[in-house]
């Protein structure tokens, strides 16, 4: 099965592009401290790329390549993109004078060279990044595909520029899912990364909530009141097979195990709303979490061994973690009377959750799971809930409603910076409740 | 009224009998003329007087006719107001909590003994949330605030079986809007007659 995904994902990149490392890795460079909550961007230049030989074929990539790029490097918040007056002459390290990008504050330098092989059709990008402090290569890819993909190519150099940071790829990659009653009915949206190319995938004409994405992003799971009681549905975003989720009076947050094909769910079949481990079809296979009062919300780490939950078996609703491995549960929030909306991050050093405090309003929250370094990410700033991770680590997204008491879509660096709307322009209703694709 | 019908014509068929009498006399002499006069007189007020009490009879029995019919309205009023009040009277909470307070009870008594009266009568009950909170746990709190009100009227010896619930948690809010009055019209307990 492994081998097969392995397969299929290769040839997936075999079809559009291909890309390989032309230099040595500098992978334990660290040029940047992610995690110093007072994070200083870091100022990168993206000079005109330049044509390895001239051909009108890569004339829109010789046009806009190194706007988009400079785009998605300002998209992360960890760095400072600016115009520079300085023309690049080469692309290769030896040739390039680092001195006028040094006097003009560049920490960072990319270049690109763009070549058209005319005998296989296909387009060339070499993609360099370069400390210019100290005058050395960080990371440099050669990329092969048809030159309509060129965006795709970039995505990926800049998706590979934020491992270096976050030790995961896929930001640039991923999607959001969320809900918005734009209609008049709770129904679920997709969006890119950057909230571009809004999408509506379902025509419930109900109540649509809680999606949670399946690992290999083929599935969302959520909580659906299309049959006048809240049940699971599982809709495939590939065409096959979908599942409804049914126990009793109470089927709800939905939430995928990492790397399986079964999920945490919360039924309410045998005393309080409790959490149970299902396969797709319904199956319980194991009881995850029962207790006294109310048991919802998980949320597993990167390696599926815990799983962060809300329980409200303290008198209060408060963040647990229950350890698979040795079947224990731990109290992780102690701070204020409620917490809930735990979101794990992909790098497994945070959670990130929702607390109500009485002076502070309802804001975004992150923790380590041992308990230290509580961050309050959010402040005065209307309702800020349901924070959920991008696949690298680097942002939050979140609903807030800040602007006229309506909610919508923000996003923030993991510090905190940096809080901006995600979707430009003015989507009609609220929006709220997004998931971040893995 | 049949009845009513035969008794007038009792009364007429004596009428023309006293008369026919008095035609009979014609021939007779004046003494007996006058008290037969006297006779006739006397069963013309015989019959005045018992016209008169049937009257009083008709007119009682429409007014108790009338009476009952208003009584009967007045009961269907009742049920009406009983009904329009189990469905419309709900019960409240506190921030997140699903305990029912002194009130709460006092209304679900009432709601149980209309309950017991209307043995037909299934029931839905539905929990709600205030906005604040998060929107998932919100729906579990909703459905432990239902399971709390069906618990207390099955203690109360209403069949379990007559009563579901379902959790709509902060998403059909009875009143818009933020502030402590509008979460607290919200976080509530909704009866429906199914």
């Amino acid at each position: 099965m492994k081998i097969k995904k392995v397969i299929v994902f290769c040839l997936f990149f075999l079809i559009f592009f291909s890309g390989h490392t032309i230099a040595q890795d500098y992978s334990n460079l660290k040029f940047i401290d992610v995690n110093n909550p007072f994070i200083n961007k870091i100022p990168i230049a993206v000079p005109d790329f330049i044509p390895l030989e001239k051909n009108e074929k890569i004339q829109e990539i010789l046009d806009n390549g190194n706007n988009y790029l400079g785009y998605l490097f300002d998209f992360t918040s960890y760095f400072r993109v600016s115009d520079s007056e300085i023309k690049l002459k080469d692309i290769v390290g030896t040739k390039i004078d680092f001195s006028g990008w040094k006097k003009n504050g560049y920490e960072l330098l990319i270049t690109s060279g763009v070549f058209y092989d005319k005998s296989t059709g296909f387009l060339e990008m070499e993609i360099r990044l370069f400390d210019v402090l100290n005058q050395e290569l960080i990371l440099g890819k050669r990329y092969t595909g048809k030159a309509k993909d060129y965006k795709k190519m970039l995505k990926r150099f800049a998706s590979e520029v934020m491992e270096k940071l976050f030790k995961n790829t896929g930001l640039f990659e991923s999607q959001i899912a969320f809900v918005s009653d734009k209609t008049g009915n709770k129904e679920l949206y997709i969006c890119d990364f950057d909230g571009t190319n809004i999408k509506k995938i379902t025509d419930n004409k109900s109540i649509s909530m809680s999606p949670s994405w399946s690992y290999d992003n083929n599935y969302l799971a959520y909580t659906g009141y299309k049959r006048n009681l809240p049940e699971i549905y599982i809709k495939s975003l590939k065409g096959r097979k979908n599942y409804i989720v049914s126990k009793g009076r109470l089927s709800i947050t939905p939430a995928w195990i990492p790397g399986k094909f079964s999920l945490a769910a919360v039924f309410s079949i045998d005393g309080g709303p409790d959490i149970y481990i299902i396969s797709p079809n319904g199956e319980i296979l194991s009881t995850a979490v029962r207790g006294y009062g109310i048991d919802v919300s998980p949320a597993f780490s990167p390696d599926g061994n815990k799983m962060a939950f809300v329980s409200g078996r303290g008198g209060s609703p408060q963040i647990y973690i229950k350890d698979f491995s040795s079947n224990t549960i731990k109290r992780l929030t102690f701070e204020g009377n409620y917490n809930t909306s735990p979101s794990w991050s992909p790098t497994g050093e945070y959670i990130a959750f929702v607390g109500m405090t009485k002076e502070d309003g309802i804001n975004v929250y992150t923790i380590r799971p041992d308990g230290s370094g509580l961050n309050m990410l959010t402040s005065n700033s209307g309702d800020n809930e349901d924070p959920s991770w991008s696949p690298d680590g680097s942002l939050i997204v979140f609903s807030s409603s800040r602007i006229k008491g309506k909610k919508n879509l923000f996003i923030m660096t993991r510090s905190g910076d940096d809080q901006r709307q995600l979707i430009n322009g003015n989507m009609a209703g609220n929006q709220s409740e997004p998931a971040w694709s893995h | 009224m049949k009845k009513y019908f035969s008794r007038f014509l009792l009364i007429a068929l004596i009428c023309v009998i006293g008369l026919s009498f008095g035609c009979a006399s014609k021939t007779a002499d004046v003494d007996e003329g006058v008290q037969q006069e006297q006779a006739a007189e006397d069963d013309n007020a015989k019959a005045e007087a018992e016209k008169k009490a049937e009257e009083e009879r008709l007119k009682a029995e429409e007014l108790a006719r009338q009476e009952k019919l208003e009584q009967q309205k007045k009961e269907e009023q009742r049920i009406k107001e009983a009904l329009r009040k189990f469905s419309d009277v709900n019960v409240y909470f506190g921030f997140d909590s699903s305990e029912l307070s002194e009130e709460a009870r006092a209304i679900l008594e009432e709601k149980a003994a209309w309950l017991s009266e209307n043995i037909d009568a299934a029931i839905s009950i539905e929990g709600h949330c205030d906005e604040r909170g998060t929107t998932e746990y919100n729906l579990a709190l909703g459905e432990r605030r239902a399971e709390s009100v069906k618990s207390f009227l099955v203690a109360l010896g209403i069949d379990g079986s007559r009563i579901s619930t379902i959790s709509y948690g902060e998403e059909r809010p009875a009143v818009e809007g933020s502030g402590d009055d509008v979460w607290s019209k919200n976080r509530r307990a909704e009866f429906v007659i199914e």
